[in-house]
C-alpha cells in the first residue's frame, strides 16, 4: 500500500509501452497493462499511461487510434535508436518509469510490487520482475515456451563475467527516473552491431552504480519466436551485440560498490 | 525395416491420392503395418483395461487400427496420442500414434529407453489417468524448479485472466510442464574474461593499433614491420600506440617489450591455449571497447578474419589497413596466404593496403578486377634498409670487390617457398663454385627438406645470423637467391648494400629492383641453365658486376632509404592519425 500521499501533480509511475509492429497484438498489451495499473490504483498509486509510437506501421497506427482507451496518451518517436525508450522518458512525468514491449504481458502485481518496493527504498535503483514466461506463437505448436527466473545485481568479479556474456534480464523494467537522467539509452547501432539495448543499457547502469532488484512473486510475459527468443528480439544469443560499455573496464579483481541488497 | 516402414506410413497422404484409395483405408493399412513393424508397441492388455471390451472392443488390436486410433486413444500406457499431438501439430492430418511411429525407429519405440518427447497428458475425464514419467530433465537446478512450483499458483492465477488476450499462455497443465523446464544457468564464455584482462592492460585510448601474429622472427615481412614501429614511434611518440597480438604463436614474452616503445598486449599472457573463435571474440571486443582509430592488421590471422567478418562495422570507428606482400602459391598451385583468401572480400571495408611492391598491387587490378577507386587504396611503401639511425644512407653502402673466387651467398629465410631445391640444381651444375647458406628456419612454417646438404659437397649451411654485419661479404663474388613466391625480398635488397652482384628470379616484386642494369634477372624459379649463365657471366667479367652493383646501389638509395619511406608512409591518406603527432 502507498505509505502517504504523493505531492503535486507528479505521478507515482509512468507506464511506457513501445509499440511499433505489433497491431492487434496491443490489445493484450494494453489489457494487461490496465490489469496492472488498475491494481496499482486501488492501492492509491498514481499511475500515468503512456504508448511511444516508433514507425509507420499502419495496423498499429489503427489500433491505436480506433481501439485504444482514451486514457492513454500517445505520443510518437522519432527514429532515435532506442525505440522510443528515451521519447518515453522525455513525455512521460512519472517519479518512476516503466516499460513494456508492445504484444508483451505483465502480471496484475507487476505496478503495485514494484511502487510497494520503491517506497521502502530511498535509492535509486532498477527493479524487475521475477519470473519470464516466454511464449511461441501458438499453443498447439508448444514451441518458444521458456521460462526464467531473474535475481537481484550482483557485481562479484564472477557475476560480471555472466553479464557479459549474455543479458540476465528482460525488457521488462520500472526505475527511477534518476537512472534514466544518469545513464540514458545508448542507441542501438545495427551498422555496428549493436543490437540488443537493454542488456547494453543494463551493464552501463550497473557500471554506474544502480543495482537491478527482483519484485518477488511478479511476472514479465514475453512473445517469443518459435525458438524461444523474444519477437522484440528474434536472435540467438550468440548473435546478440552491446557497444562499448565501462563495465568491460571495472577492475578485474573488485567488485563496484552497489547498494546493499536486502 | 525402417525404409519399407518409411514407404508404408509416411507419405501416406500421397499414397491414398496417388492410388486413388480412401485416405482412411491407406491409414488402417499403414497403421497396421506400423504396428506389425514395431512388436510389443501395442498393449493389448492396457487397452482393454482402459477403453473396456466392449463391442469391437473385445479385439483390442483391430478396434485401435478401424477406430481408436483417430479417436485419440493411446495404445500403451506411456504413449499418449493428445499429448503426442499437442506438440507435433503437424500430426494432426492423421493419427498422431502412426505419425509417432513412421518418424521413429523400432529400438527407440521403448519406454524405458526413450519416453514420448512430450510432457504428462492433461486429464482425460473418460479414463484414468495414464502413468506417465515425469518430464522435467533431471540436470536443472533443483532451487529453481522449487521456486517455480512455488510461484506457479500465482502464476496460474494471473494467466487466467490473460488467457483470452494471449492464448498461448492458458494455463493448462500443458504450459506448466512446458514452462517447468527452467533453463539451466550456463557458465560464460572464456573469453569473456580473457577480454577484460586483455582491456585492463591496454591503453584507455587508443589512437593506432597494430595486430602482430609474431616479432621475433626474422622473415623480411617482420624487419619491414620493426621499420614500421619506428617509424610509428617516432610519429606517435609515448600516446596513443599499441600492439595487440592475437595469435597462439605470438613469440614475444612480456619481460621483453620494452624495446618496442609502446604496450603489447598479447592474448597469450592470459589463455595461451585459447581457441581459435575464443581469440577472434577476444579481439573483436577489444576493437570495440577500444575503437581505434587506425587499426592495421600486419600479418595477424585472427585479425584479417575479423577484417573479413566484421569489417563493415569496425570500419565504422576504426581505418582499417593491412599488409599483402605476394599472390603466393604453393605446391601445385594451391592458394595461400591473405592475398588470396582475405583481400578480395575485406578491402571494401578497408582504408588501405599496404605493400612492399607494385607488382602485388597489378597482381591484384588483373586478378580481382578492383575499380580505380578500389585501386587507389593499394599503397606500395618500399621497405627501408639503408639509413636507419639517420646516417647518410650511401655511406652504408660497400663497393664490389671481387674476391677472386667463385663462391655465392645465398641469404633468406629457410622456408618452403625459398627453393633451395633450385639451389641444390644449380650447385650440382656448377662443382666449381662454392655456396654459402646463411638464414634460418621458422618453427611453424613447413619444413624444408635439407637432407640434399651432405650429397652436395659445394654447398655449406651456416644457419641463422645476427644481423648483417656477421655476413662476410669479402668472401664471395655474388649473392645468389632462389624462390617461387615473393614481395620485395629483404635479403636481396641487403645483398645490393653489401655490394655483391645479384642473381634472382622473375618473382612477385624482384624485378621491380633487378633487370639488366642493375642484376641478372632469371626468367622463372626454376631457370637453372639461366642461373648458371648469369654466374659464370660474373666470374668472367668483374667489371661489368661491379657497375650492376653500382647501379643497384643508385636504386637502393632512391627507394629504399628510411627517408623515402617516412615520406611514402606520410602521404598514405588515413594511416597516421594525427592527435598525437610528434613530428
Amino acid at each position: 500500500m502507498k505509505p502517504e500521499a504523493t505531492a503535486g501533480d507528479i505521478p507515482d509511475l509512468s507506464l511506457v509501452v513501445l509499440a511499433d509492429r505489433q497491431g492487434t497484438r496491443l490489445h493484450g498489451t494494453i489489457t494487461a497493462a490496465m490489469r496492472a495499473i488498475g491494481q496499482a490504483r486501488a492501492a492509491g498509486w498514481s499511475v500515468e499511461p503512456l504508448v511511444v509510437r516508433s514507425g509507420d506501421d499502419p495496423v498499429t497506427g489503427r489500433w491505436l487510434a480506433v481501439k485504444l482507451d482514451p486514457a492513454w496518451r500517445v505520443v510518437t518517436a522519432a527514429a532515435e535508436g532506442t525505440g522510443g525508450r528515451m521519447a518515453g522518458v522525455a513525455a512521460c512525468r512519472g517519479r518512476l518509469v516503466g516499460f513494456m514491449i508492445g504484444g508483451d504481458l505483465c502480471s496484475a502485481n507487476w505496478l503495485s510490487g514494484v511502487l510497494d518496493a520503491a517506497a521502502r527504498r530511498t535509492e535509486a535503483c532498477v527493479w524487475r520482475p521475477e519470473g519470464v514466461v516466454s511464449f511461441g506463437p501458438d499453443y498447439m505448436g508448444g514451441t518458444g515456451y521458456a521460462f526464467d527466473l531473474q535475481s537481484d545485481s550482483s557485481l562479484d568479479p564472477a557475476a560480471i563475467d555472466r553479464l557479459l556474456a549474455r543479458h540476465p534480464y528482460s525488457s521488462q523494467l520500472v526505475a527511477s527516473r534518476a537512472v534514466f537522467d544518469a545513464v540514458p539509452f545508448p542507441s542501438a547501432d545495427p551498422s555496428r552491431g549493436w543490437n540488443d539495448l537493454d542488456w547494453w543499457w543494463t551493464c552501463n547502469t550497473l557500471a554506474a552504480g544502480f543495482a537491478h532488484r527482483i519484485v518477488p512473486a511478479t511476472f514479465h510475459y514475453q512473445r517469443a519466436d518459435a525458438l524461444g527468443q523474444p519477437l522484440s528480439l528474434p536472435l540467438p544469443p550468440e548473435k546478440r551485440r552491446i557497444g562499448p560499455s565501462p563495465l568491460w573496464r571495472v577492475p578485474l579483481e573488485t567488485t563496484p560498490e552497489l547498494a546493499p541488497v536486502d | 525395416m525402417r525404409r519399407w516402414r518409411r514407404i508404408a506410413v509416411t507419405p501416406f497422404v500421397a499414397l491414398s491420392r496417388l492410388a486413388g484409395l480412401p485416405q482412411a483405408l491407406v491409414v488402417t493399412l499403414s497403421l497396421s503395418v506400423a504396428l506389425a513393424l514395431n512388436p510389443g508397441f501395442f498393449d493389448a492388455r492396457h487397452y482393454r483395461r482402459r477403453y473396456g471390451t466392449k463391442g469391437l472392443r473385445r479385439f483390442p488390436r483391430l478396434e485401435f487400427v478401424l477406430n481408436g486410433a483417430r479417436r485419440l486413444r493411446d495404445p500403451n500406457e506411456w504413449f499418449s496420442q493428445t499429448r503426442y499431438l499437442e506438440h507435433h501439430p503437424r500430426a494432426s492430418t492423421i493419427p498422431p500414434v502412426l505419425h509417432y511411429l513412421a518418424r521413429h525407429k523400432s529400438s527407440q519405440i521403448q519406454p524405458a529407453a526413450a519416453p514420448p518427447p512430450a510432457p504428462p497428458a492433461r486429464p482425460d475425464a473418460q479414463a484414468p489417468p495414464p502413468v506417465v514419467a515425469a518430464a522435467a530433465p533431471t540436470d536443472l537446478p533443483p532451487a529453481a524448479l522449487e521456486r517455480f512450483d512455488a510461484l506457479w499458483p500465482a502464476l496460474r492465477d494471473d494467466l487466467h485472466g490473460l488467457r483470452d488476450v494471449a492464448n498461448q499462455i492458458t494455463p493448462t497443465t500443458v504450459v506448466r510442464e512446458r514452462l517447468r523446464q527452467v533453463r539451466p544457468a550456463s557458465a560464460p564464455p572464456a573469453w569473456i574474461g580473457i577480454a577484460r584482462q586483455a582491456l585492463a592492460d591496454l591503453p584507455a585510448r587508443v589512437d593506432h593499433m597494430l595486430l602482430l601474429p609474431w616479432m621475433n622472427i626474422s622473415g623480411g615481412a617482420e624487419r619491414a614491420t620493426k621499420r614500421l614501429l619506428e617509424a610509428l614511434v617516432a610519429h606517435y611518440g609515448d600516446q596513443g600506440l599499441c600492439i595487440f597480438a592475437p595469435e597462439h604463436v605470438f613469440d614475444v614474452p612480456p619481460g621483453e617489450r620494452a624495446i618496442f616503445g609502446m604496450p603489447i598486449v598479447a592474448i597469450n599472457d592470459y589463455a595461451p591455449k585459447a581457441d581459435f573463435p575464443t581469440r577472434l571474440a577476444v579481439l573483436l571486443r577489444v576493437l570495440v571497447e577500444s575503437k581505434p582509430a587506425v587499426l592495421h592488421c600486419g600479418n595477424s590471422l585472427v585479425g584479417w578474419s575479423a577484417i573479413r567478418e566484421y569489417g563493415t562495422m569496425l570500419a565504422r570507428d576504426s581505418k582499417l589497413f593491412a599488409n599483402i606482400y605476394s599472390d603466393i602459391r604453393l605446391f601445385d598451385g594451391v592458394p595461400v596466404g591473405f592475398f588470396w583468401q582475405f583481400f578480395p572480400e575485406a578491402l571494401d571495408a578497408m582504408t588501405g593496403v599496404i605493400t612492399d611492391n607494385q607488382t602485388v598491387i597489378d597482381r591484384a587490378e588483373a586478378h580481382f578486377g578492383y575499380l580505380p577507386e578500389q585501386m587507389a587504396k593499394l599503397h606500395p611503401l618500399p621497405t627501408p634498409v639503408i639509413g636507419l639511425d639517420g646516417a647518410d644512407a650511401r655511406a652504408e653502402l660497400r663497393a664490389f670487390r671481387d674476391p677472386g673466387i667463385a663462391r655465392s651467398l645465398w641469404l633468406s629465410r629457410i622456408a618452403i617457398e625459398k627453393r633451395l631445391d633450385v639451389l641444390q640444381r644449380i650447385a650440382a651444375a656448377l662443382p666449381e663454385r662454392e655456396f654459402a647458406l646463411y638464414g634460418g628456419r621458422v618453427e611453424q612454417a613447413t619444413p624444408v627438406d635439407l637432407n640434399w646438404l651432405g650429397e652436395q659437397p659445394n654447398v655449406t649451411l651456416h644457419g641463422a645470423f645476427a644481423d648483417l654485419s656477421a655476413i662476410p661479404a669479402d668472401r664471395f663474388d655474388s649473392y645468389v637467391f632462389t624462390t617461387s613466391a615473393e614481395g620485395m625480398p629483404i635479403a636481396l635488397l641487403e645483398a645490393a648494400r653489401l655490394g655483391l652482384p645479384i642473381v634472382a628470379p622473375d618473382v612477385g616484386g624482384i624485378g621491380e629492383f633487378i633487370d639488366e642494369s642493375t642484376g641478372w634477372l632469371v626468367s622463372g624459379p626454376e631457370a637453372i641453365d639461366e642461373y648458371v649463365a648469369a654466374l659464370r657471366a660474373i666470374r668472367s667479367d668483374p667489371a661489368e658486376a661491379g657497375r650492376r652493383v653500382a647501379a643497384a646501389q643508385e636504386r637502393l638509395v632512391e627507394r629504399h632509404s628510411r627517408a623515402r619511406f617516412e615520406q611514402v608512409l606520410h602521404a598514405i591518406p588515413g594511416y597516421l592519425h594525427g592527435r598525437h603527432a610528434a613530428s
